[in-house]
């Protein structure tokens, strides 16, 4: 048999339950547009039941937990696809700076310098003793010298401005992984303790999103309900409650910055994701290697000159001497290479040691078509170098693009399981709206019969 | 329970125009500075084809500056030795006159001293400078070709050497600029001083002028006959020029196909951009603006 305080703390329950799940549909609307939020959803069970004889009478309902919804499988692929996208924008952003200098199409790049250095002797071989066409020659020197100095100064100023980013970003590395620390203490504690952590969770993706955009890691998924997160050669970064610093460290012989994991191994060289990931593949890869190309054309243009100039003799009837000031080994030659001829008449146009000789200037113009530099012409060596460059930001702008396509794809995965939808939060309200309304209907109604009820007995009303 | 999609909208909408925006000023770019290759990177194998071109231009605009430099210098070697034809000539018309037997010692003598004077014009001639230079030393053109020598059987020493100058006109094509004075006036079996001082001496004895006379016939043969290397390097530089200005011509044409604008296409891409945008705008601006809520609130 039921009774009316039964139906009544039936009702009670209704009521806080409701009352309940619109407090959570409340939470849902106003974090509406809050990023990394994930809806939550009330779980609602029957209570147990009474048995009375033969029947069994149900004793209304309970909230079981209130529940984030999310993907975990969904968030881990996002941060891992966010890295990838990260690397590639950091690495394009300094090398598209990179190209403006080698703007090429518009003819202000290196190749009018080569060319006019080269047109210089041949203006010069037309009439070899003529001291101001000497006076050219030394200036498209001046010229060629300065474009390489400002071509490797450039490179070399970017570098260094990459290099610098480097300490700045591992100390957001560190204090990210602290806080994920900090936050996975509280979740196993709370879970342990039963409570719900949608909240901190939300925050802690957020936080392991944000790391995803700075270095590449891995996370594994603890039954505690914590993250491990680690980095390039497994270097752990999170274990449970426990933070582990990335330490940066200057490179004696490099001068740059290097990052090394807590327990001081060097990781530089394989951290390939996120921002940091880019900027390391632009200061250690891209930058260097595009010098080496310049130090190659510097150091083969002025040796080859070098050469020919002491194969013939100056106005004065001299030997020719270096035409072009260049450190021992090739590294280095762009940066430093300078004009050592002060005076004109120390070009060297003759062979024969007479002034009116041309022969050795038409040599020296004619070295732009001799494979001088690294097996091939200056100019063949140097668009090759161009074009190289130019593809490779290229494919990585391709990539950059595909990329953001990938993350944008997931993130709409996400949001699709995770998005607060003001439809699906409308019909909620209302169907938990018209359930306290009925719970508050059935209260009065066991009011009106507990009224009567104590009414019995008593003289008609 | 159906698949439930992504509630925001607006993500995609945004970048949607973000694209958008891209192509938009992609293809401004393209208008503006009437390529289509602005960066190594919007096509590295064209942009290194435009370097090469870019090369190969101002190498031919040397080349044709080399040309005017190198043709100011042979016309005035051809016209020089157009004067010293001219002056042989009337050498040999002097030098006629006095092998004649009825004139008299005296006119004789007023004829070898016009035939000498002939000779220190020639020796003037030959020391012609273009832009500073002896242009028969040969290239030891830094001082005169020839001096007056008495010790010398021709009355003058060559001081030049046999050097010639070559300079490059086109893409592996050189030419020479000069023939030296040793080989086109003072050659050893053709020396113009020593035909010339040979007849002046023959027309004041009166001896053996017909012999001078032949034999300055024959220099004069020579010398004209080395005119015409001049004649053919002009030739030569006169069609070269014209190579190469046909040359920039289609360097000019190579590079516009390599990394110029197509304007139709470019046009064409700034208007779908434009339409594209409006599109994405419109349709942004129709979602959404509605959502269960706002029929729930007219019925309660």
């Amino acid at each position: 048999m039921g009774s009316l305080s039964g139906s009544m703390s039936i009702a009670l329950s209704a009521l806080a339950n409701n009352q309940e799940a619109l407090d959570v549909t409340s939470n849902n609307i106003a974090n509406q547009n809050t990023p990394g939020y994930s809806r939550q959803r009330v779980n609602f069970s029957e209570s147990a039941t009474l048995q009375l004889g033969s029947i069994q009478l149900g004793t209304g309902s309970r909230i079981d937990n209130i529940e984030s919804v999310r993907d975990q499988v969904l968030d881990f692929r996002l941060n891992a696809e966010t890295q990838t996208q990260s690397a590639l924008d950091s690495y394009l952003g300094p090398l598209q700076q990179v190209q403006a200098s080698f703007n090429e199409a518009a003819g202000t790049g290196l190749q009018s310098s080569i060319s006019g250095f080269f047109n210089s002797f041949s203006q010069l071989s037309t009439d070899p003793s003529s001291v101001p066409l000497r006076q050219s020659v030394l200036t498209a020197g001046q010229n060629l010298a300065g474009a390489f100095n400002s071509a490797a100064t450039n490179l070399n100023t970017l570098q260094a401005s990459t290099d610098q980013q480097i300490p700045t970003l591992a100390q957001q590395v560190n204090t990210l992984t602290q806080s994920v620390a900090q936050l996975n203490l509280q979740i196993s504690q709370s879970q342990s303790s039963g409570q719900n952590t949608g909240t901190l969770e939300d925050q802690r993706n957020q936080l392991i999103q944000k790391l995803s955009q700075l270095i590449n890691i891995s996370q594994i998924q603890g039954s505690d309900g914590s993250i491990g997160l680690s980095t390039a050669l497994g270097a752990a970064l999170v274990v449970g409650g426990q933070q582990f610093n990335l330490q940066v460290a200057t490179n004696p012989t490099t001068g740059q910055n290097e990052i090394l994991s807590s327990t001081g191994k060097d990781l530089t060289a394989s951290i390939n994701g996120g921002s940091i990931g880019g900027l390391l593949r632009v200061r250690d890869q891209a930058i260097p290697s595009l010098l080496s190309k310049l130090d190659t054309l510097a150091s083969g243009i002025a040796h080859a000159v070098n050469t020919q100039q002491a194969a013939g003799f100056d106005l004065n009837g001299a030997v020719g001497q270096n035409f072009f000031t260049v450190p021992p080994g090739v590294p280095g030659t762009a940066q430093s290479i300078s004009v050592n001829l002060t005076d004109p008449t120390q070009v060297a146009a003759s062979q024969n040691g007479s002034s009116g000789d041309n022969a050795n200037a038409l040599a020296l113009s004619q070295l732009q078509n001799q494979n001088i530099t690294g097996g091939d012409t200056p100019l063949n060596f140097y668009s090759n170098t161009v074009a190289q460059l130019g593809s490779d930001i290229q494919q990585a702008t391709t990539q950059s693009a595909a990329q953001d396509i990938v993350v944008q794809q997931l993130q709409t995965q996400r949001d699709s399981v995770s998005g607060v939808s003001l439809d699906e939060e409308a019909a909620n309200l209302v169907q938990f709206q018209r359930a306290y309304q009925a719970a508050a209907r059935i209260v009065n109604v066991v009011d009106t019969l507990t009224q009567t009820a104590i009414n019995l007995g008593v003289g008609g009303t | 329970m159906s698949v439930r999609f992504n509630p925001n909208l607006y993500d995609n909408i945004l970048s949607g125009l973000n694209s958008n925006n891209q192509a938009t000023a992609i293809a401004q770019e393209e208008l503006a500075t009437g390529r289509r290759v602005n960066e190594p990177s919007d096509d590295p194998s064209a942009t290194a084809v435009a370097i090469g071109i870019h090369a190969q231009s101002s190498q031919d605009d040397q080349f044709n500056q080399n040309i005017s430099s190198v043709s100011g210098l042979l016309q005035t070697a051809d016209s020089t030795l157009s004067s010293v034809v001219t002056a042989l000539t009337q050498a040999i018309t002097l030098g006629v006159q006095a092998g004649d037997g009825t004139i008299s010692a005296s006119s004789r003598a007023t004829l070898s001293n016009q035939i000498q004077s002939v000779s220190a014009q020639v020796l003037s001639l030959a020391n012609t400078t273009y832009q500073g230079s002896y242009i028969f030393a040969g290239n030891n053109s830094g001082q005169p070709a020839y001096v007056t020598d008495p010790a010398s059987p021709s009355g003058v020493t060559y001081q030049g050497n046999s050097g010639v100058n070559s300079v490059e006109i086109a893409q592996g094509q050189t030419i020479t600029t000069n023939v030296p004075g040793s080989q086109i006036l003072t050659s050893p079996s053709s020396d113009v001083f020593a035909a010339l001082n040979n007849l002046a001496q023959a027309a004041q004895s009166g001896n053996g002028v017909q012999a001078a006379v032949t034999q300055l016939r024959a220099v004069f043969d020579h010398v004209t006959s080395q005119r015409t290397f001049y004649g053919s390097q002009l030739t030569q530089l006169n069609s070269t020029s014209t190579y190469l200005s046909n040359n920039k011509i289609q360097l000019a044409s190579q590079e516009n196909t390599a990394i110029g604008i197509d304007l139709s296409q470019a046009t064409i891409d700034v208007q779908n951009a434009l339409t594209n945008r409006s599109a994405i705008l419109a349709a942004g601006g129709k979602i959404q603006n509605t959502s269960l809520l706002d029929f729930l609130s007219a019925t309660t």
